[in-house]
């Protein structure tokens, strides 16, 4: 699945510094020191946007490390090898048909 | 030891050199991968990565098919990488084993080191994980796997599968083997696939087929030379035989994992890439 | 750290293949295959993953050699690594079988060549890679090293698989 210009523009805009690989077929964005909601340790983070239905969900934000945040959540994907990282990611659906921006603060409000 | 090959010299001049140079990875040292270890050792595979972060039950329920289990493994809650390590190294006592008590995600690197790696690794997710970082460095990969189905008012139905993934060549998203769809319904169940129905035969049965890719693989004793292997295995008859499904699939490049994304990965600066335009 | 190499059988076929094409003079013929790196526990990986033929109009006539190329070919490999970031490795073919040697005028000019890609693309590996009738070998300069190492396996990947252990010719 291919991204607008605009979308991917403002992505990088809002962003800083992000990535792009591929892997399987399916395209990941590397958000470096991501930053994380207010009460969230570690503050920053890896993260890693998986903006299509690959992992199980319509789009899954995946971390470097688990967060410990205001609201306990389920990780239920621990150790997951991408990119040859490893990566962690909670249970949290949202909807489909957001902008990656939009994907990936939807992802974050798990953490207020 | 001259001897003790001597009834496979039909594998061909370079055979047993290649077997006793190979590194074999094996992921999953449970009912499937324990087989696995058990026939490399024999065939004289000398070196090894082994991964399985479990323990034999102490309520001895896999020892109806872990191979080289023993009572005292249960009572004693041994490591299977342990028991795999004691199987191989009572025939090859000077075997080079590199086991690890982990999920193979948490030290990967001596995977990539080996020259055909095994996957008995029970979901979907897993073998998609293990499969792409085989790709990445052009690994041949065995995956394999049984499961039974019980149903209501039916005979339960036991169904197995072994697919080579070579690198370059139809992966299991090209042999249809994994799909989005089977990996959404594995994340919604949270990956549980609670109390699994396992037993020794299946497993017996799959392994040898692995084993003899394996050997294939590393000898070319066969002389079949180029082909994709995907077998399905029918518990219920006894069948084991080529997926239905090769008979659609394009034998073309992998168009999931082309060659050219081979090695460390490489991300690029979006922003650059956009800049560039 | 000795490297192992590996590289795609129907890559390898299509290298041989394209190296095997008459040139109009040129008694042999040269391309450039790129390689990823990535690393285990206890060995470097060269994995060849990627080939550029040369045209015929990038080599050059000389009497004394079995094939020169242009400065265009060899700053089209530059080009390459400095775009890609993946390494370099020259490849040619010798008649006969068995490990192949380097002749001379090879030992001679193709490490000014590899220096440059390193030059370009220091964390990469580059090299040589160097094929006989019915065999393969290497060799490799791995990232930061100021000297070429010899592999400790090539292996073509395929079914079936084909190994080429220790290279200790020179």
């Amino acid at each position: 699945m291919s991204h607008s210009k605009s979308e991917v523009e403002e992505l990088v805009a809002c962003f800083p510094g992000v990535q792009e690989g591929e892997e399987g077929g399916t395209r990941y964005f590397l958000l470096p020191k991501l930053e994380l909601p207010e009460g969230c340790t570690p503050r920053r983070c890896d993260a890693l946007l998986c903006p299509t239905n690959a992992h199980g969900y319509p789009s899954r934000l995946f971390f470097a490390e688990h967060i410990s945040s205001p609201t306990s959540r389920n990780w239920n994907a621990s150790n997951v090898r991408i990119l040859e990282r490893n990566w962690f990611a909670i249970s949290w659906r949202i909807r489909e048909g957001l902008r990656l921006a939009q994907m990936v603060r939807a992802h974050l409000e798990a953490f207020r | 030891m001259g001897e003790r090959y001597s009834r496979q010299s039909f594998l061909g001049e370079d055979a047993q050199r290649n077997i006793r140079r190979v590194r074999a990875g094996v992921v999953g040292l449970g009912g499937g991968g324990s087989h696995v270890v058990q026939q490399l050792a024999h065939i004289g595979f000398e070196r090894y990565a082994l991964y399985d972060p479990d323990t034999v039950d102490r309520n001895g329920t896999n020892l109806n098919r872990l191979v080289g289990a023993v009572r005292r493994d249960a009572q004693d809650e041994t490591p299977k990488t342990v028991v795999a390590e004691r199987v191989i190294r009572g025939l090859l006592p000077a075997a080079e084993i590199d086991a690890h008590r982990l999920r193979w995600q948490e030290e990967p690197e001596p995977l990539r080191g080996c020259d055909v790696v095994v996957g008995c690794v029970d979901t979907f997710a897993e073998r998609r994980e293990l499969e792409a970082a085989m790709r990445r460095y052009l690994v041949p990969y065995i995956d394999v796997g049984m499961d039974v189905h019980v149903r209501e008012g039916a005979p339960p139905r036991m169904v197995g599968q072994v697919i080579l993934s070579m690198p370059g060549r139809p992966c299991m998203f090209c042999l249809g083997f994994l799909t989005e769809e089977r990996l959404a319904e594995e994340a919604r169940r949270y990956g549980d696939l609670g109390e699994r129905p396992q037993v020794v035969w299946p497993n017996g049965v799959l392994a040898s087929a692995v084993v003899g890719i394996a050997v294939d693989l590393v000898t070319g004793w066969s002389g079949q030379g180029d082909r994709l292997v995907y077998l399905s295995y029918d518990g219920n008859s006894g069948c084991l035989g080529p997926h239905k499904r090769l008979e659609y699939v394009e034998d073309g490049a992998c168009p999931h994992y082309p060659i050219s994304q081979t090695g460390d990965p490489v991300l690029r600066s979006v922003e650059s890439r956009l800049e560039a335009r | 750290m000795s490297p192992v190499l590996r590289i795609p059988r129907r890559l390898y076929k299509s290298v041989r293949s394209d190296l095997k094409r008459p040139h109009p003079f040129a008694a042999e013929r040269v391309g450039f295959l790129s390689a990823a790196p990535g690393s285990t526990t206890d060995s470097r990986l060269v994995l060849l993953s990627g080939y550029t033929s040369l045209p015929d109009e990038r080599y050059v006539p000389d009497p004394f050699s079995g094939a020169r190329i242009d400065s265009r070919a060899i700053q089209g490999s530059l080009q390459r690594v400095l775009d890609t970031g993946r390494g370099e490795f020259h490849v040619h073919m010798h008649p006969g079988r068995g490990m192949p040697r380097l002749s001379r005028m090879d030992r001679d000019e193709l490490p000014r060549i590899v220096r440059s890609l390193c030059v370009a693309g220091p964390r990469a590996p580059h090299g040589i890679v160097l094929l006989s009738q019915d065999s393969i070998t290497a060799w490799v300069w791995l990232p930061e090293a100021r000297a070429p190492v010899r592999p400790s396996k090539v292996t073509i990947v395929g079914y079936p698989m084909s190994f080429v252990f220790g290279h200790c010719h020179g």
